[in-house]
């Protein structure tokens, strides 16, 4: 792999000025980016940097609010995918544009066909072939899409791409959902597409893969552009990790250690197959204490999300244990186990933390009914009495007061209010699920604060891709990759914490993996 | 020997009406927007067929009427539910309770009414045809058209790039708006297409099977070919098998009718349509979607693109 | 350069008033132009109307009368819909009920003390039609398997059945061919109220709607039935049981249509006959539609719609115009609350495209 540039002098693509705000949140803030031919140019940050919302102004599925683009020198505008697509641009998104129930061949010709009377499939197939061939991407034209793989369906998305004749190639996480051959094939592709002038931009938080295969790599951190260089000049994964994370301030939280208490979580050797294409985890054992914060970290998707899920009794565990309340359950058993003094706090606040068409009260009750109803009647009363003081409690601003609808409750006020409503339950362990994701730094500091003071009642399990949340709040952090737990180390610890980088990255520190 | 031939024609006959709303629908359905106001314009073609028929004693007219009628109708439908977004089972049943309204208060006056004739195809290269002769020289131009037109639609469907942009719009139209492909386009003229295939159906009943108008007369055929559909897995031959079976149910009971024979009790012909669609909805749904019989993947869901 | 962006709005809040308001205008409108067009005045023909469903008490007493089964299905709709559930199958729930009540009256007469009678048909009615909306419900809990089609069909083999009993097994022997069984038993009757057809049945359908509305809004059944309409994410985060409550809510919803059957045979006609199955299931879609899936209003609408139908057989007599003008006016209306939902929906922008 190169260290030197392949490029010609001037950039293929230039982004100058872009900006895009949705609402209040800013997802790009003046980036500029050159992007040049034949290169394999990796951006890279964590979720929530603004990259993906930046390929797709490239892409056209987004207009920026202001800054320009330029092609081959020439400014262009894209009014939609198709547009940028005519110009040589093509993104394969992380979720793929494929039509389930229809052909390979049926996909890729899908809009290029014009009127035809005759859809002439052989003749679109022999050019499938040769491009198959060409760029090492087999698969059969004829079968239906949902009978192939993952690896193959990406297979397919390029070819699209190639099929009309597209020269820049834009991936989104595009080994997120691949098997390591599978990534193997990928990045032999890569190497081809780039060998004959195609070229490539892929978005990634995965850092190792970005060494491996990429010439130049551009960093972006909450919608700025942090760092942009050619990857031959980055000494090592932990330099990258740090460029990614950045050195942030922390905050002024209390964090003053407190005596542990009793355990009131046990996890032994648990192991879960994920679903859908959620990586499953293996062979996890971990304990929390009352007034312990314990993280769960690492790079998006290594199993967390499986995790949690089985955690949460959404999902079975097929072996291992889990000691709850005093009891020690299997996995069916977990699943109708009853779980009143555990409280989940979910990622996704809008849809499944909240409902978003009722009101402030309605949602209080949500995961308490027992607590606010009467034999089969509902208590209303005492549960807006409970959501009135809540809201004071937690400064949650409502235009409307408790009648307010949530879906017009601004990021930082719902999850004050989700928070509420579940730490109301006086729960033992709480299970807080990336609490502060799109949260501004206000609404974040009451976040930690409030799961800080927590810790006199329960045991905390914080999951975060946040590192500067997990270092803020934790005692303990485990990292985990690829479906296991790698380390666990404690935060006072400072040589510990300098490892987390290389730790997130899937090495340890003395090079183990 | 010629019971049978009876009874075949017969069938034929009652499943054109059918068989010919049922493949409008189906490319109705196939782009992605499910109408249930079939019923309404079929009564609507019906109407409009006749009265232009009584008045103009053109047939050419009388049936292009029919199917402008159903047309427009169906033009609204796909406005409200294309353009709108309106939820389309609402729209549909708007559409089925107007037409039907519109088609009992314009067509009063010409209840009873003895409209113009459409002769049946009774020559003789074609009675000579082994087996078939008899029963087809028993049909009308229509009838013979309808029957080609099955097969027709099929190899647009599946063989040309229109039948393809069609499947992948009922499909997945996030992904065929990314290809370039106007959703909305495609979706506005297989919903019009829908409605004149329905309205010719109707005019077939009021012009050629009765003949003659009266209120409601299409009897909920309208309601028939929307289960059809569904029985024939969306494929227009399999459409012709469904309304064949329906038209020879129907024929059945007319025969043990008129003979006084019942061999199956009428009742349990009559149930044989819905029973047969529950049993292929069920099969369909339950046996994972990706068989051949599966439903369009966006049936009615409105589409939008989020800028 | 200019261009339109179509942009969702924050918030929709429509009131069920609101909407009734804004798509009658339409429809008038309509109506006017078919009577224009008819050489009739419009001012003439809706006075016509309005004085034949409302001027005087026995007309009223009739719109009354055509609103009781309209109530029942209204409810049936709103109920389902609430979970996000189309019960389409109204119309075979209510047929069904009428069977079921028939059979009971029919057969069991006998052995039901007076005193028990009506409430054993009301049981009856209530059975039959959650009976028939039990396979799709299982088909939908189990197996997703769409219940517009499915309660769709089961309208059909319904009616079917229905006529089959009342044409053969069930007929009248002494009725001449006439389509219908004998009549019921006195006992079996609703009782009528100021000697006008208004029967029981008003009264049960007035309290059917009370206990949805105090279900749906006070119960905690009520509450996990809203959320799965609402957000199904947020039911699955807070352990509601979808496959559990789609039963509960469509063999309830069943029941209910099953009512409106049962009050028809039991309280206007008298007897299983061909009249019991007119399309009442098929405007409950509209009632429930037009109520905005509100419990209270759906008695509302429903009366409206009764003087819709009734006045346009008003017009019929009066001055011979055909009554299916209040076919067109409803589906007009319906039309324009479809369109409606658009507009109250989205807020079209001006966009200024990058200098």
């Amino acid at each position: 792999m190169d260290d030197m540039p392949r490029s010609t002098p001037s950039p293929v693509l230039s982004l100058a000025g872009i900006t895009k705000r949705f609402g209040p949140v800013t997802a790009n803030q003046d980036i500029h980016l050159d992007v040049f031919p034949g290169q394999i140019h990796a951006l890279l940050g964590e979720n929530g940097a603004g990259k993906s919302t930046l390929m797709s102004i490239l892409s056209g599925r987004y207009r920026p609010d202001s800054g320009t683009i330029e092609l081959y020198g020439r400014p262009v505008e894209f009014s939609s995918p198709a547009r940028s697509l005519e110009q040589g641009i093509g993104m394969v998104y992380q979720r793929y544009m494929l039509i389930e129930s229809l052909s390979v061949v049926e996909n890729i010709i899908l809009g290029t066909t014009g009127l035809k009377y005759r859809l002439n499939l052989k003749q679109a197939c022999n050019t499938i072939e040769r491009l198959s061939r060409q760029f090492g991407l087999h698969v059969d034209p004829w079968k239906k899409i949902w009978q192939l793989s993952m690896g193959e369906r990406q297979r397919v998305e390029i070819l699209k791409l190639l099929y009309r004749k597209a020269t820049i190639l834009i991936f989104d996480e595009p080994t997120a959902i691949l098997s390591p051959p599978e990534i193997d094939r990928f990045f032999e592709t890569l190497k081809k597409l780039s060998a004959s002038n195609h070229t490539i931009i892929f978005i990634s938080h995965k850092l190792e893969e970005v060494l491996r295969i990429a010439d130049r790599v551009t960093i972006m951190r909450r919608g700025q552009m942090i760092a942009d260089l050619p990857v031959g000049q980055i000494e090592s994964k932990a330099e990258l990790a740090r460029l990614m994370v950045g050195r942030d301030v922390f905050l002024n939280i209390d964090r003053r250690p407190l005596e542990y208490g009793r355990s009131v979580f046990q996890v032994t050797n648990l192991s879960a197959t994920g679903t859908n294409h959620a990586t499953p985890f293996d062979d996890i054992t971990f304990d929390i204490k009352q007034g312990e914060i314990m993280a769960i970290t690492g790079v998006a998707g290594n199993g967390q999300e499986t995790l949690v899920a089985a955690l949460t009794g959404r999902i079975p565990f097929t072996r291992g244990s889990i000691t709850f309340d005093g009891k020690s359950h299997t996995g069916p058993e977990w699943l109708r186990a009853d779980k009143q003094r555990l409280t989940y706090i979910p990622e996704d606040r809008h849809h499944a933390g909240s409902v978003s068409e009722a009101s402030l009260v309605e949602n209080f009750m949500l995961t308490r009914l027992k607590e606010f109803s009467r034999g089969p009647f509902l208590a209303f009363k005492k549960a807006r009495n409970s959501t009135i003081t809540a809201m004071d409690q937690f400064s949650i601003y409502a235009p409307a007061g408790p009648s307010t609808l949530a879906r017009q409750l601004s990021g930082g006020n719902l999850q004050k209010l989700i928070l509420a409503r579940e730490l109301d339950r006086h729960p033992e362990l709480i299970i807080a699920e990336h609490p502060t994701q799109g949260l501004d730094i206000g609404a974040t500091e009451d976040v930690w604060k409030a799961l800080l003071g927590q810790r006199r009642h329960a045991g905390i399990l914080l999951v975060s891709g946040d590192l500067s949340e997990v270092l803020t709040l934790a005692d303990r952090i485990a990292i985990m990759y690829r479906g296991n737990i790698l380390d666990t180390i404690s935060s006072r610890n400072a040589d510990e914490v300098s490892q987390i980088g290389l730790l997130m990255a899937g090495s340890r520190g003395d090079g183990r993996k | 020997m010629s019971d049978v031939i009876f009874i075949a024609a017969i069938a034929l006959k009652s499943s054109i009406a059918v068989l010919l709303a049922a493949i409008g629908e189906i490319f109705t359905e196939r782009s992605g927007v499910l109408n249930l106001g079939v019923e309404g314009m079929m009564l609507i073609g019906a109407m409009t067929g006749f009265i232009i028929g009584y008045t103009t004693g053109s047939p050419l007219l009388a049936f292009s009427g029919a199917m402008a009628a159903g047309a427009l109708l169906a033009l609204i439908h796909a406005v409200l539910c294309v353009h709108l977004q309106a939820n389309q089972v609402i729209s549909g049943l708007a559409v089925t309770i107007l037409g039907t309204g519109l088609s009992s208060f314009i067509g009063r006056p010409f209840i009873g009414r003895v409209g113009i004739r459409i002769e049946t195809l009774s020559s003789d290269w074609i009675s000579a045809v082994p087996l078939l002769g008899p029963i087809l020289s028993q049909q009308t131009a229509i009838a013979i058209m309808a029957l080609v037109l099955a097969p027709l639609a099929g190899y647009v469907l599946m063989h040309t790039s229109f039948g393809l942009n069609i499947r992948a719009s009922g499909e997945d139209p996030k992904a065929t708006d990314a290809a370039g492909v106007s959703v909305t386009a495609y979706r506005y003229g297989c919903t019009v297409f829908g409605g004149m295939m329905a309205g010719l159906a109707g005019a077939y009943l009021s012009l050629v099977y009765t003949p003659g108008w009266k209120e409601n007369m299409a009897g909920g055929q309208g309601w028939i070919a929307i289960a059809m559909v569904i029985f024939s897995s969306w494929k227009p031959v399999r459409a012709l098998l469904g309304a064949l079976i329906f038209g020879g149910l129907n024929a059945l009971q007319f025969y043990f009718q008129a003979t006084g024979l019942e061999l199956i009790p009428a009742y349990i012909l009559r149930l044989l349509p819905y029973l047969m669609t529950l049993f292929i909805l069920f099969t369909a749904t339950a046996m994972g979607k990706k068989t051949a019989g599966a439903t369009p993947a966006s049936l009615g869901k409105p589409f939008y693109r989020e800028d | 350069m200019k261009s339109v962006c179509i942009e969702k709005k924050s918030h929709t809040r429509q009131t069920w008033g609101s909407t009734l308001a804004v798509s009658t205008l339409p429809a008038l409108v309509i109506g006017a132009v078919i009577f224009q067009a008819a050489g009739v005045s419009s001012f003439r023909a809706y006075a016509v109307m309005l004085e034949g469903a409302f001027g005087n008490w026995y007309a009223f007493s009739e719109v009354l009368v055509k609103a009781i089964p309209l109530m029942f299905t209204g409810l049936a709709v709103a109920l389902a819909a609430r979970m996000a559930l189309w019960n389409i199958g109204c119309e075979g729930q209510l047929v069904f009920g009428g069977i079921f009540a028939a059979g009971v009256a029919l057969f069991f007469h006998d052995c039901i003390p007076d005193s028990l009678m009506i409430p054993i048909l009301c049981s009856a009615g209530f059975a039959g039609g959650a009976l028939w909306a039990l396979i799709p419900a299982l088909m939908k809990a189990c197996w997703n398997v769409n219940e517009i089609i499915s309660t769709l069909m089961f309208n059909y083999i319904a009616v079917i059945i229905m006529e089959h009993l009342y044409f053969g097994p069930w007929r009248d022997p002494m009725g001449r061919g006439f389509p219908g069984t004998a009549m019921l038993d006195p006992t079996a009757w609703l009782p009528r109220f100021f000697q006008t057809r208004i029967h029981l049945g008003l009264l049960i359908a007035l309290a059917a709607a009370a206990a949805v509305y105090v279900s749906l809004s006070r119960l905690t059944w009520g509450y996990r039935i809203n959320v799965i309409g609402k957000s199904p994410k947020a039911a699955g985060y807070a352990h509601i049981k979808f496959t559990r409550q789609t039963i509960v809510v469509l063999l309830i919803s069943g029941g209910l249509a099953g009512l409106a059957g049962m009050s028809e045979v039991c309280g206007i006609h008298l007897r299983l006959q061909q009249g019991v199955a007119v399309g009442y299931g098929y405007d409950g879609i509209i009632i429930a539609f037009l109520a905005r899936l509100n419990p209270l209003a759906v008695p509302v609408i429903a009366v409206f719609l009764g003087g819709l139908i009734v006045g346009g057989d008003q017009l019929q007599s009066a001055l011979h115009l055909p009554s299916s003008i209040s076919q067109i006016l409803e589906g007009t209306m319906l039309m324009a609350i479809a369109a409606g939902n658009f507009f109250a929906a989205y807020r079209i922008k001006w966009l200024r495209s990058n200098p």
